[in-house]
């Protein structure tokens, strides 16, 4: 008897520890969990018709944003800092949930560039824009690190 | 007035092209349409803004929007395909930056507006906005 109890609470227990370990945080699952610490190779085209080859390389607990950012190493339109990124909102407007989009981030870089994008897969496609009104679309796909 | 201020006493309006955003909130006016917001924060805050659309200023080759707390400068989003892209074209899609860190991507629907922000801290708001004749 006392060891089918003791079974019985082993049981118990180990079935209330799986429970916890699976209970997702507040962001699990957001876009920041499938772009950091990745590296992305990139082509962008610009406004005036110009093309380029980048490359992205998605970080956290660095650079401005206290969620995630990137570096671009080829300089998106010339922007010379790191950007800072937080993913989409989701939800109504009545009750949204930021942060919270699994696939669609938005960046910016502090002076005058900015970027939106998703992530589907290895690919990551978007637009982004600077101050000027000068635009670019760009397709990426995960590539090998930056440096 | 702001508005006055910041567009009227600037340079000729920047012709849009046809259909897209900004011939919508702006057409070929200096000062275009004025929309009432409610902002929410992702700290949790609430709070009113008034949103003002022109050209002149800031972006100088399609239009400007002026916050009651910023001013940023536009474009129409993209459209087409990546093979064949086709730029500030969108007839719904606005894309701003106000040079400071903050980026908006908003949405027009019928006569409503609806915007996200991420700024560079990682921070976000979502906008809720109808039109108003003018911000006062």
């Amino acid at each position: 008897m006392a060891r089918s109890r003791a079974l019985c609470a082993a049981v118990m227990l180990s079935a209330l520890a799986g429970l916890l370990a699976s209970s997702p945080s507040a962001l699990a699952g957001n876009c920041q969990d499938k772009l950091v610490f990745k590296s992305f190779a990139c082509t962008i085209k610009y406004s005036d018709g110009s093309t380029s080859s980048d490359c992205w390389e998605f970080i956290t607990n660095e650079g401005p944003s206290a969620n995630f950012g990137f570096f671009d190493m080829e300089t998106v339109f010339g922007a010379k800092n790191p950007f800072g990124c937080a993913c989409d909102v989701t939800g109504s407007f009545k009750s949204p949930s930021f942060d919270n989009s699994p696939s669609a981030f938005a960046c910016d870089d502090g002076s005058g560039y900015q970027i939106n994008g998703k992530i589907k897969g290895h690919k990551l496609t978007g637009q982004g824009s600077d101050s000027s009104g000068d635009s670019a679309t760009f397709s990426c796909t995960v590539g090998p690190s930056c440096g | 007035m702001l508005s006055v201020l910041f567009f009227g006493m600037f340079s000729a309006p920047v012709t849009s092209l046809a259909g897209n955003c900004q011939a919508k909130l702006v057409g070929d006016q200096m000062i275009g349409k004025a929309f009432r917001c409610t902002i929410k924060l992702s700290t949790g805050a609430t709070m009113p803004d008034c949103w003002t659309f022109g050209t002149g200023i800031f972006s100088t080759q399609h239009f400007a929007l002026v916050t009651a707390y910023d001013e940023f400068g536009c474009t129409c989003g993209a459209t087409g395909s990546f093979k064949s892209p086709k730029f500030n074209s969108s007839a719904d899609v606005i894309e701003c930056d106000d040079d400071d860190g903050n980026q908006l991507t908003g949405t027009i629907k019928g006569k409503k507006l609806s915007a996200q922000s991420v700024n560079e801290d990682g921070s976000s708001e979502i906008f809720s906005c109808t039109p108003t004749p003018a911000c006062g």
